[in-house]
């Protein structure tokens, strides 16, 4: 199977800065992928987002290095608003990328700048509103809903347009936890029904973890580790980069310490009583 | 200072809050902080935090009910003189920096206060020193980072040395090692012996700062409590809408065995050791 | 009490037959408002036309709203009542007095009729189909959004400021815009940024892809809003023609039944 993202030694330097926001970025993503991209703040993760859908350097400004393509397509001859229907954004001030005044224009937005015909745009508008389980808060203003609604509401507005990838940039950041999780458990469900490639990028790994294939990680606007979240996650010099190693991991490393190795490192309450459970039968 | 000795920092009587006609936001809240205290609050969204954050410093007066601070009630005093005695460090710095220098914007209160320039000077030093800020004193908030920024706001109410320090949602949008640089600042203020009122999603961070905590719910306190008997009360905390934390929520799968109580990691793994020994 | 006022402009979601008109048509009945209340100072025809817009409030199920709003501008309606009843040297100084302030109570009506039952990205479509380019329709529809967001944002501005001792309420004007600077500057740059999360939000869902655009809402001028346009048409054309070409109070003799 061939990527459905691949960045080339990818760096990008905003206009008027000295520093490289990203540099020598390689990557492959491929189709139906739930990527985690986390790191400190100022790590390049959100420059990073920018360029999946051509934000950088259509609307950002600034030196481009190396090869970007999404979906066949290069970023530097292709502008956001062609790139729209490949990549949703979902952005993490929730109330900045609501710009109409009901939950139904927000998502027809898009697809009347698609210029869709009106049966399709409604037909669409039922069915991610279906989808995302809210056709209660169809006529209601952004401005009404709660932080979880908007977010939800954000993604459906993405979704309408039939992207491939979706990039979500901090989604749960003014979220309270109960409402991260309702979250995190949309994203599972809608990427296997609609074979979606997701790239989300968070702070909260104790709670995505297991919902994740690929971790990667990033410092100083550079990739120090990727792959599998257990791999990852374990792996030495995450430590020195000072991300919040889910508590799970960390139970799982204190018992090596102590001579008890569970099989593999839990991401999951349901798999660490598992491994637990087999360490006490022992 | 005499009251000081006497009364609770905070006490909430039956306060009663709605935002005109709408349905009340606070529910007949009853509270008594004690002087020095250090608790985090915990809440889901719309669960009243923040409302209840401004009814500390007199933002907000209670539709019903009374708010007292040291013994005295909000509505006898301007927020300006409340400000003094509870300093509140709001959830964006950037609802609240505005000045052309860090130096500046850390002497706003002080200024506004009318202290003395040499006692403002000294201050800002000593707050931006602390606050590991001190070679930013020229620079503009501004050009600063998110982290650094949020250091700002707080230095720019810990200068003039309020007793009550209260921060809403500090670790929104912050990494892990802003997280770390907030709970050492935590530390330093408990040592003060400043009473402390943190506002917070997040619950690693509670388990590891906040020796008590207070759980709000629809506009009623639900729970005031030591943290540890808070958050290993799974009932509790469904109540609340809130997600236990990992640790205890495993070691409630092996309820039989191991200890009821547990919090953290080294605790979690000394109960299994335990357990295997046997 | 500034609130209040707004209630009463705030689109409200209803079933009546105000709400389905087309926004065209409403707006040629606010314009036939204005003429016809502008050119008449006379009490009896003011109360005319102050009892249509109270009927049609009432066929927009939209009283209560309304009656907030009007006892939101109270104070106004009483302030051009006073004024100019002990200001005009006229001698009927009390019935022209009540009718200008009756003017001013129903030409705000009118508007809070257009708005309570208008839905603004109608209101947008409207501006369209009058040639108005889509960008200002939007820029429109946008700013009504952000209002309630913007006013939000300033409000916890202002606590915040409080909150580290800065006092609004004391001292005269000019000082007191000098102390509004710590809540200006904040505004401004969240203003700016936000401005630019809207535009990145905007293009990130395909805005500028092309020239021709869809629409989802479809405004159409149906033959009760023919009716309605027809009637406020010739409502207001019978008003000019007795305002200034039979002349108000030769129509009151004409009116008046024969001996």
């Amino acid at each position: 199977m061939s990527p459905i993202i691949e960045a080339l030694n990818l760096s990008f330097r905003y206009a008027g800065e000295e520093r490289w926001a990203i540099k020598s970025i390689n990557l492959k993503i491929y189709p139906g992928e739930l990527v985690l991209i986390t790191g400190p703040s100022g790590c390049g993760k959100t420059t990073l987002c920018r360029c999946f859908n051509g934000l950088i350097p259509h609307f950002y400004e600034g030196e481009l290095e190396g090869i970007l393509i999404v979906d066949g397509l290069s970023i530097v001859e292709n502008k956001t608003c062609k790139l729209a229907q490949r990549v949703g954004m979902v952005f993490q001030n929730l109330e900045n990328q609501l710009i109409m005044l009901s939950v139904e224009d927000e998502i027809a937005f898009g697809l009347e700048n698609l210029n869709l015909p009106r049966d399709t745009i409604k037909e669409r508008i039922n069915e991610v509103l279906s989808i995302l389980g809210i056709e209660h808060l169809r006529y209601k203003s952004p401005y009404e809903l709660s932080g979880g609604e908007q977010q939800k509401v954000a993604i459906a507005a993405c979704l309408a347009m039939k992207p491939k990838i979706l990039v979500l940039d901090e989604p749960t950041a003014h979220l309270d936890p109960l409402s991260s999780k309702v979250l995190f458990d949309i994203l599972s469900s809608i990427r296997k029904r609609l074979n979606l490639t997701i790239i989300l990028v968070e702070h909260r790994l104790d709670m995505v973890a297991s919902i994740v294939d690929k971790v990667i990680v990033m410092d100083k606007g550079q990739i120090i580790l990727q792959g599998g979240p257990r791999e990852v996650f374990t792996t030495p010099i995450i430590k020195a980069i000072g991300i919040g190693i889910p508590k799970l991991i960390l139970l799982y490393e204190d018992l090596l310490l102590n001579n008890l190795k569970l099989d593999f490192p839990p991401l999951n309450i349901n798999e660490a009583e598992l491994l637990l459970r087999k360490l006490l039968s022992r | 200072m005499v009251s000081k000795l006497i009364y609770p920092a905070i006490t909430f009587e039956d306060v009663w809050f709605s935002y005109s006609d709408l349905e009340p936001v606070l529910k007949g809240v009853n509270l008594c902080i004690n002087d020095g205290e250090v608790v985090a609050i915990l809440g889901e969204n719309g669960a009243g935090k923040t409302t209840f954050i401004k009814h500390l410093n007199g933002l907000l007066k209670p539709t019903q009910g009374n708010v007292y601070i040291y013994g005295e009630n909000t509505r006898s005093i301007s927020v300006a003189k409340l400000s003094r005695k509870v300093g509140v460090v709001f959830q964006n710095p950037d609802h609240q920096l505005f000045a052309e220098t860090v130096e500046d914007e850390v002497s706003f209160a002080l200024r506004n206060f009318n202290y003395p320039e040499h006692i403002i000077s000294l201050r800002v030093e000593k707050i931006l020193k602390m606050l590991d800020l001190w070679e930013y004193r020229k620079t503009s908030p501004f050009s600063l980072s998110g982290g650094e920024r949020k250091r700002v706001a707080i230095a720019s109410v810990l200068s003039y040395d309020p007793p009550i320090v209260v921060m809403d949602e500090p670790t929104v949008g912050q990494d892990y090692a802003q997280k770390q640089k907030l709970s050492e600042i935590i530390r330093l203020l408990q040592i003060q012996g400043k009473t402390i009122i943190v506002v917070t999603h997040d619950i690693e961070f509670v388990c590891e700062n906040f020796p008590k905590t207070i759980i709000l719910s629809r506009g009623n306190i639900i729970a005031y409590d030591f943290t540890r008997n808070i958050l290993t009360n799974f009932e509790l905390l469904l109540k609340a809408n809130l997600l236990p934390p990992q640790i205890p929520y495993l070691a409630s799968r092996f309820n039989s065995i191991v200890s009821k109580n547990v919090l953290y990691v080294w605790e979690m793994r000394n109960e299994l050791l335990r357990v295997m020994r046997k | 009490m500034s609130l209040n006022i707004i209630q009463g402009f705030k689109f409200n979601r209803k079933n009546t037959v105000l709400h389905s008109f087309d926004p065209r048509a409403k707006l040629v009945y606010i314009v036939s408002v204005l003429i016809l209340s502008l050119i008449f100072s006379e009490l009896c025809p003011m109360l005319i036309i102050f009892v249509s817009t109270i009927l049609l409030i009432i066929v927009a199920k939209a009283v209560n709203e309304w009656l907030k709003s009007i006892k939101g501008s109270f104070i106004i309606v009483l302030m051009i009542f006073m004024l100019n009843y002990f200001l005009l040297p006229a001698e009927n100084a009390l019935s022209l007095s009540i009718s200008l302030a009756l003017r001013f109570l129903t030409i705000i009506s009118a508007f809070s009729i257009f708005f309570m039952t208008t839905y603004p990205e109608n209101f947008a479509l409207a501006l369209i189909k009058l040639k108005v380019p889509y960008d200002h329709a939007l820029a429109f529809t946008m700013a009504l959004r952000f209002i309630p967001t913007l006013a939000k944002e300033a409000q916890t501005i202002i606590d915040a400021q409080r909150s580290r001792g800065l006092e609004l309420e004391s001292g005269n004007f000019i000082i007191r815009i000098k102390r509004f600077t710590p809540v200006f500057i904040p505004l401004f740059i969240n203003s700016f940024r936000r401005a630019s999360q809207i535009a990145e939000a905007m293009e990130s869902r395909a805005f500028g892809y092309s020239n021709k655009r869809s629409y989802l809402h479809e405004l159409s001028f149906t033959t009760y809003d023919t009716l309605f346009t027809l009637l406020c048409i010739i409502l207001t054309s019978l008003g000019l023609c007795i305002k200034f070409y039979l002349g108000y109070s030769e129509t009151l003799v004409l009116a008046r039944p024969w001996p």
